[in-house]
């Protein structure tokens, strides 16, 4: 886990409760245009740019309240934009991510969960390909990113995340 | 489209705006002919880019002066494939997504035009491609037909990304996805 991931080995902000725990269930917000369809075109959840620099954001849902996820993330994506909706959630389990291998060697991790929390969020966690699969190929990023859109499934309302 | 817009756009991109706008209304205004329209093809382009339409529009030249043999051997072409909506949309798609906001960086000029040579490679039992937008400005598109999934990842590298889905998850191509081969690998082809 160490060689792919190092940073997982230990807690990497002051600000966190901890470092990611595998029983963990992790929360990736879906705001417009990330999610949006228009004219037959989508947009992608995760882009290959920020799986590559580690710098997917997302969050822990033992670690967010409902009203931080709402204040400190929700809301300020939405700023940013007026046009922008919040669209939903997608959710899963941190093993499930980093059960994701790589396909050579099968053995290595192709994802690493770190924690990131600030003052204000302490939930928030830091997604992106190992060290291992930083160095493949575009096909082999791309069959990743799949397999990890494949995992967070389709999104749900904040309610039923909550419940 | 403007006859100046020609010139600020690769010939890969002008195909489909011919085909899929307003063929006839572009053909009566604004080309006289044929020629006139590989002209404005093959000027702004390098060779490189425009080896996929040779075929193609050696064909056109062939037609002569008869704008109604162009038009015809343009919708034979492109618009009889079910890939050409594709194509069109590819061709547009800076102002299909104009109102996206600042955050969601609109593909370049060269990822558009990567995009348009791969579409334009699709066999015609492809499923027709879903088109997807990633915030870095990548393209890609998603092919489905039954339990069969594929995605084509592109950015402005003469190389393009390719996974589909085998077993339980996707797995990378097998082989290298080169634009200037002029074919799509060849496990991808077979897949569907």
């Amino acid at each position: 886990m160490t060689k792919d991931c190092p940073a997982e080995a230990s807690k990497q902000s002051e600000h966190s409760p901890s470092k990611v725990g595998n029983s963990e269930t992790l929360l990736y917000v879906l705001i417009e245009p990330h999610n949006y369809e228009a004219n037959g075109i989508s947009a992608r959840a995760f882009s290959r740019t920020e799986l590559k620099n580690s710098q997917v954001s997302i969050s822990r849902k033992n670690h967010i309240p409902r009203d931080i996820l709402q204040k400190e993330v929700i809301d300020i994506l939405l700023e940013k934009d007026q046009r922008r909706k919040f669209m939903g959630v997608l959710q899963a389990k941190c093993l499930k991510i980093r059960q994701l291998k790589t396909e050579e060697p099968k053995s290595r991790r192709a994802f690493c969960v770190i924690d990131d929390g600030t003052l204000k969020n302490v939930g928030h966690t830091h997604l992106g390909f190992s060290h291992t699969a930083r160095q493949q190929t575009k096909s082999q990023w791309t069959a990743y990113r799949e397999n990890l859109t494949l995992l967070f499934g389709e999104e749900c309302s904040i309610n039923e995340i909550y419940t | 489209m403007s006859a100046t817009t020609v010139n600020d756009i690769s010939p890969i991109v002008m195909m489909p705006f011919i085909v899929n706008t307003s063929v006839k209304e572009y053909d009566r205004n604004r080309v006289p002919n044929g020629h006139s329209v590989m002209a404005a093809l093959v000027m702004q382009g390098k060779a490189r880019d425009i080896l996929l339409w040779s075929q193609n529009l050696r064909s056109i030249r062939d037609v002569g002066q008869d704008n109604t043999g162009l038009l015809e051997i343009l919708e034979r072409v492109y618009v009889s494939s079910s890939h050409s909506e594709v194509l069109n949309k590819v061709a547009r798609i800076k102002s299909l997504i104009s109102d996206w906001d600042k955050a969601f960086q609109a593909p370049s000029m060269k990822t558009i035009t990567n995009a348009l040579e791969i579409a334009a490679l699709f066999p015609k039992r492809f499923p027709v491609a879903k088109i997807r937008l990633s915030s870095d400005g990548e393209i890609s598109f998603e092919l489905i037909k039954s339990k069969k999934r594929a995605v084509i990842d592109i950015d402005e590298d003469r190389e393009f990304a390719y996974a589909y889905f085998q077993g339980n998850k996707f797995v990378a191509g097998k082989e290298k996805g080169v634009l200037t081969a002029n074919q799509l690998p060849k496990d991808l082809v077979e897949y569907f």
